[in-house]
C-alpha cells in the first residue's frame, strides 16, 4: 500500500512532511519573487527607454528640420551604446527612415549605422506606444515641433533581464533545497529527545502490565511530556495498588477455597450442568476419578431417589440467580446413596445471568441414618401399634364373625333339625297309623287291605331308614367327617356296574337304559363309592320320573372354560370385558343390574367361576350386593371394580372376602394379572381344562323352569303331589351336589317340562 | 262304621299314605270325605262345596295349610267352618301359629288314628 513507503517513526514522519512542504513552497516563492523582480526590471527599462526615446525625439528635432542627418546619426550612435538597446530608428511622419543604428551581436560597444531605404510602418496615433514581444519590445515616441514631424523607435532586448531572472531562480532554488534539507535534519535532531521520551513512556506503559509501581524519571523538557509522565506514574501507582489488592483478594480466596475444599464437597458446573471442577472430597466420596467426572454432566451423581421434577425445581430456583439450600440424595460410583446438605450458588455475569454454579455439599448420611433409624423405630412402633390395633380389630371382627356364623349355624341347625323332624315324622305317621289300624281292626279288614297297609308300613319304614341315612350322610359331609377314598377310578367301568344294578327295574317298567361312552381313557381321581352314590341317585330319580321312553347315561371328555359374570351398569364396560375375556377363552355372562346378577348367581345350574362387579349401581349399592351374595355364595371369587370409591367403602368390602380390585380405566395387563391370580387359585378353573362329563338324560316329566334352581336344595321337592307320591327324602340331589363339588366338579340340570331332564356333572380327569 | 252321617270331611295332605289313614278314620266314623293333595286345590274344593270339617296338612305344595286356613277364614261363608290342622312340626310356636290363622283345632304328627277319630267326632259334634 502507498502508506507503506511512508516512514513509521514519528520524527522521520515530521521531517519528511516538513521537507515536503518546503520543497513545494520554496520554488513557488522563488518564482514569484523572480517574476516580481523581472516586472520591476521591465518597468524600469520601459521608463528609462521612454525617457531616452523622448530625449532623442527632442534632440533630433533640430537635426530633422535642418536635415542634418549625420548629426542625427551621431546622436543615435551615442545613445545606442546603452545596454540592451538593440536598434534605434528615426523616421519621418510617413515612416521613411531618416537614421538607423543597430547594436551588433558583439556587444553594445559595436554600434553601426544601417542604411535602409525601406519605409517602416508607423503607429496611426501620434502618441507614445509600447509593443512587447517575446525577446524584445518596441517603443515608439512621436517627434513634435509644433507639428508632428517624425517618430523615434527603440528596440529594447528583454533577454538579459530574463536571463538574470532565470539565474536568480536557479540560485534561489538551490539555496531553498539546501535549507529544506538542513531544516529537516534539524527537526529530526530536535525531535529526537522528545520522541525518546515518548518512546520511554510507551515502553513504560507497556511494562505496566508486570512492573506496576515503577516510576519514570520525569522529564521537564516539555509540559506535555511532563504531564504525560506524571499521569503515567500515577497510573502505575494506582495499578500497583490495585494489583496488590487483587493479589490479596486472590490469596484470601485461595485460603477460603482451601478451607472450603478441606471442609466441604465442592463442585463447579456450567449452566448445562457439566462438571468443571470437582474437589478431592467429592472424588473421595463418589469414588470417581477426576477424568470420570470432569466434563461429564452432574446428573451422573443423581440417584433415583428424587424425581426429575425435583431437579428441575432446583435448576429453576438457581437459574434466577438465587442460591439454593436443601438436602439432595447423591449416588456414588457404586450406587450407594449419600444424603447431602447442599448449597448451590450461581456465579453471575455482568447481565446478572448465571454462568457457573458452585455446589457446596456436606455428607449428612450418618445423621440421616440416625434420623432414619429413629424414624424407622418410630414407624415400626407406629406399625406395631397399628398392627396391634389391627389385630385387635381383626380379632374382634373375627370373633364377631365367628359369633355371627355360629348363630347362623345355630339357626341352620335348628332349622335343619326342625325340617328333619318334620321329614321323619311323615313316614312315622304312616307307620304308626297303619300299625294301629291293623292292630285295632285286623279282623274287620279284608286280606287285600291288610296287605296294602302292611306294605305301606314296610315302604314307609324303608323311607324312614333312607331318610335317616341321607341325613347322616349330609351331616357327615357337612361336618367334614366323611372319609374320602380318592383313587384313580375308571368311570366307564364304574358306570357300567352301576347301570347293571338298575337294568332289572328299568326293564320291568318298560324303559330302556343306555350307556353311551364317546371317549376312551375316562379316568378320574374320585371316591368310587361316592360317585356310585351320585350315579345311583341320578338313575333312580330318572327312573322315578320317567314313565316311558329311555334313560341314557353318557360319558365324554369336554373342554371346560371358566365362566365369569360381569356386572356393571355401564354398557361400554360390559362390552370391553366381553371382548377381553372371550379373547382369553373365557365364557362371559354379563348383566347391568345387581338384582339380575343375584338371580343369575342363585341359579344353581349356572356355574360362575368369578364375579366381576361394579360397586356403584343404580338398583343396589355394591356393598349391599356383595353382602347379599356372600349369604349364599361364600367362596365365589369376587373382583370389585373400585373406581371412584372412597377408602372406607373399599375397606368395608374387604370384610366380604373380595379377591381383588380393578380400577377404571382398565388396563389389560392388570385384568390379566387379576384373572390369573383369581382363576389360577382354584385348580379346576384354570384355563381351558379337559374334564370328564357324565350326564343322565331321561324322557320323563321334566322340571318347571322356576324350580330348576331349587332342585339341589335340601328337602326341596318340586311342588306337586305327583312328585310327593314318588317318595324320596329331598336330600338326594343335595348330597350329590356336595359330593361332586368335593371332587372339584360341578353338577347342574337342564330340563324341558314334558320332554325330560338332564343332570350333568363334570369331574377333573386324572393327570 | 257304627253310624252313618252325611257330614263331609275335606282331607288335605300331600302324602298319599297319610291321606289314606285319615280317610280310613273318616270312613270308620261314618263321614263323607273328599281328598286332595295340594293347598290351592284344597281351597278351591272347599269354596266349591263347603265341607263340615277340613283336615289340613301344613306342608303342602302351592299353598301351605296355614295359608289355606287364612284364606278360608277370609271367605264369608267359611268363617266358622271347622278346620283341623295337622303338622309334623310339633313345637309350641307351630300350635300358636295354627290358632293365629284361625284353626279350630290342632294335631301333631305322628298321630294315633284313635285320637284322630275322637277329634273328628268332637269337632263334628257327634
Amino acid at each position: 500500500m502507498w502508506y507503506r513507503i511512508f516512514p513509521r517513526r514519528l520524527d522521520r514522519q515530521v521531517a519528511l512532511v516538513c521537507f515536503g512542504i518546503m520543497i513545494f513552497t520554496i520554488p513557488l516563492y522563488v518564482v514569484h519573487e523572480a517574476q516580481e523582480e523581472l516586472s520591476f526590471i521591465f518597468d524600469t527599462a520601459k521608463r528609462e527607454t521612454k525617457v531616452i526615446a523622448n530625449n532623442i525625439a527632442i534632440n533630433s528635432i533640430e537635426h530633422i528640420i535642418t536635415r542634418n542627418y549625420s548629426s542625427l546619426e551621431n546622436l543615435l550612435l551615442q545613445i545606442a551604446g546603452f545596454p540592451d538597446i538593440i536598434e534605434i530608428q528615426v523616421a519621418n511622419e510617413f515612416g521613411k527612415i531618416l537614421s538607423d543604428v543597430v547594436t551588433t551581436k558583439k556587444g553594445s560597444e559595436d554600434v553601426q549605422p544601417r542604411y535602409s531605404l525601406i519605409n517602416i510602418k508607423v503607429p496611426e496615433k501620434n502618441s507614445y506606444k509600447l509593443i512587447e514581444y517575446d525577446e524584445y519590445m518596441d517603443i515608439w515616441a512621436p517627434i513634435e515641433a509644433g507639428k508632428h514631424i517624425g517618430w523615434v523607435k527603440i528596440k529594447y532586448s528583454l533577454l538579459s533581464a530574463k536571463n538574470h531572472r532565470n539565474e536568480k531562480i536557479k540560485n534561489y532554488l538551490f539555496d531553498g533545497t539546501i535549507l529544506s534539507v538542513f531544516i529537516s535534519l534539524f527537526l529530526l535532531l530536535a525531535m529526537r529527545h522528545p520522541l525518546r521520551m515518548i518512546k520511554n513512556a510507551v515502553d513504560f506503559s507497556a511494562r505496566l502490565d508486570n512492573k506496576s509501581g515503577e516510576q519514570l524519571p520525569v522529564s521537564h523538557q516539555s509540559i506535555e511530556i511532563e504531564k504525560l509522565f506524571i499521569a503515567l506514574n500515577k497510573t502505575s501507582l494506582s495499578l500497583a495498588a490495585q494489583e496488590a489488592m487483587i493479589k490479596k483478594d486472590i490469596k484470601d480466596l485461595e485460603t477460603q477455597k482451601h478451607a472450603l475444599d478441606e471442609h466441604s464437597i465442592v463442585m463447579i458446573t456450567d449452566t448445562d450442568g457439566n462438571i468443571k471442577y470437582a474437589n478431592d472430597k467429592l472424588l473421595e466420596m463418589t469414588h470417581y476419578k477426576p477424568e470420570e467426572l470432569l466434563g461429564k454432566n452432574s446428573s451422573i451423581l443423581r440417584g433415583r431417589y428424587h424425581t426429575n421434577k425435583f431437579y428441575q425445581d432446583v435448576k429453576e430456583a438457581v437459574s434466577t440467580g438465587e442460591s439454593w439450600h436443601g438436602e439432595i440424595v447423591c449416588e456414588d460410583k457404586y450406587k450407594n446413596r449419600h444424603w447431602m446438605q447442599t448449597t448451590i450458588v450461581p456465579f453471575l455475569d455482568e447481565n446478572g445471568c448465571p454462568y457457573e454454579y458452585v455446589t457446596i455439599q456436606s455428607d449428612i448420611s450418618a445423621q440421616k441414618e440416625t434420623e432414619g433409624l429413629l424414624e424407622v423405630n418410630n414407624t415400626s412402633l407406629e406399625l406395631l401399634t397399628k398392627e396391634l390395633e389391627d389385630k385387635v380389630e381383626s380379632r374382634t371382627y373375627e370373633l364377631r364373625k365367628a359369633n355371627e356364623e355360629l348363630s347362623e349355624l345355630n339357626n341352620i341347625k335348628s332349622e335343619f333339625v326342625s325340617i328333619v323332624s318334620h321329614e321323619l315324622r311323615t313316614p312315622l305317621t304312616s307307620i304308626k297309623s297303619f300299625a294301629e289300624i291293623l292292630e285295632d281292626d285286623f279282623d274287620e279288614l279284608d286280606s287285600d287291605t291288610r296287605n296294602k297297609y302292611l306294605s305301606i308300613i314296610n315302604s314307609e319304614s324303608v323311607r324312614l331308614g333312607n331318610l335317616i341315612n341321607d341325613v347322616l350322610d349330609l351331616q357327615k359331609i357337612d361336618a367334614g367327617k366323611t372319609t374320602w377314598n380318592i383313587e384313580a377310578v375308571d368311570l366307564k367301568k364304574l358306570s357300567a356296574t352301576t347301570i347293571e344294578l338298575f337294568s332289572r327295574s328299568y326293564m320291568d317298567k318298560g324303559l330302556s337304559l343306555n350307556l353311551k361312552v364317546s371317549d376312551d381313557d375316562l379316568v378320574a381321581d374320585v371316591d368310587s363309592d361316592k360317585i356310585k352314590q351320585v350315579l345311583t341317585n341320578l338313575l333312580s330319580n330318572a327312573y322315578k320320573f320317567t314313565e316311558q321312553g329311555s334313560v341314557t347315561l353318557e360319558l365324554k371328555r369336554v373342554v371346560q372354560k371358566p365362566t365369569v359374570l360381569v356386572v356393571d351398569d355401564d354398557e361400554t364396560c360390559l362390552v370391553y370385558f366381553e371382548m377381553f375375556l372371550q379373547g382369553k377363552g373365557i365364557n362371559v355372562l354379563s348383566c347391568d343390574g345387581a338384582k339380575k346378577a343375584i338371580k343369575i348367581l342363585k341359579n344353581k345350574n349356572t356355574h360362575i367361576d368369578l364375579l366381576i362387579t361394579d360397586i356403584v349401581m343404580p338398583d343396589m349399592d355394591g356393598v349391599e350386593l356383595i353382602k347379599h351374595i356372600r349369604q349364599f355364595a361364600k367362596k365365589l371369587p369376587i373382583v370389585a371394580i373400585s373406581s371412584n370409591s372412597n377408602a372406607s367403602v373399599l375397606k368395608s368390602l374387604l370384610d366380604y372376602n373380595i379377591s381383588s380390585f380393578l380400577d377404571k380405566p382398565f388396563q389389560a395387563e392388570m385384568i390379566s394379572k387379576t384373572l390369573n391370580k383369581v382363576l389360577g387359585d382354584t385348580k379346576h378353573m384354570s384355563g381351558n381344562q379337559q374334564m370328564l362329563q357324565i350326564s343322565v338324560q331321561d324322557s320323563g316329566i321334566g322340571i318347571p323352569e322356576n324350580e330348576l334352581s331349587n332342585v339341589f336344595d335340601r328337602f326341596h321337592q318340586v311342588d306337586n303331589s305327583e312328585t310327593r307320591e314318588k317318595g324320596g327324602s329331598g336330600l338326594g340331589l343335595a348330597i350329590c351336589k356336595d359330593i361332586i363339588e368335593h371332587h372339584k366338579g360341578t353338577l347342574w340340570v337342564t330340563s324341558v317340562v314334558g320332554k325330560g331332564s338332564r343332570f350333568t356333572f363334570n369331574l377333573p380327569l386324572h393327570n | 262304621m257304627n253310624t252313618h252321617s252325611n257330614k263331609t270331611i275335606l282331607i288335605c295332605d300331600d302324602e298319599p299314605n297319610i291321606r289314606e289313614s285319615i280317610r280310613y278314620a273318616a270312613v270308620k266314623e261314618g263321614y263323607q270325605y273328599k281328598m286332595v293333595g295340594d293347598g290351592l286345590v284344597a281351597y278351591e274344593t272347599a269354596c266349591a262345596d263347603i265341607p263340615d270339617l277340613i283336615v289340613l296338612d301344613v306342608g303342602m305344595p302351592n299353598l301351605t295349610g296355614y295359608e289355606v286356613c287364612k284364606k278360608l277364614r277370609q271367605h264369608p261363608e267359611m268363617e266358622q267352618t271347622k278346620v283341623l290342622i295337622l303338622t309334623a312340626f310339633g313345637q309350641t310356636e307351630d300350635k300358636i301359629k295354627a290358632f293365629n290363622v284361625g284353626a279350630t283345632d290342632f294335631m301333631t304328627k305322628p298321630f294315633s288314628p284313635r285320637e284322630l277319630r275322637a277329634k273328628l267326632n268332637e269337632l263334628l259334634d257327634k
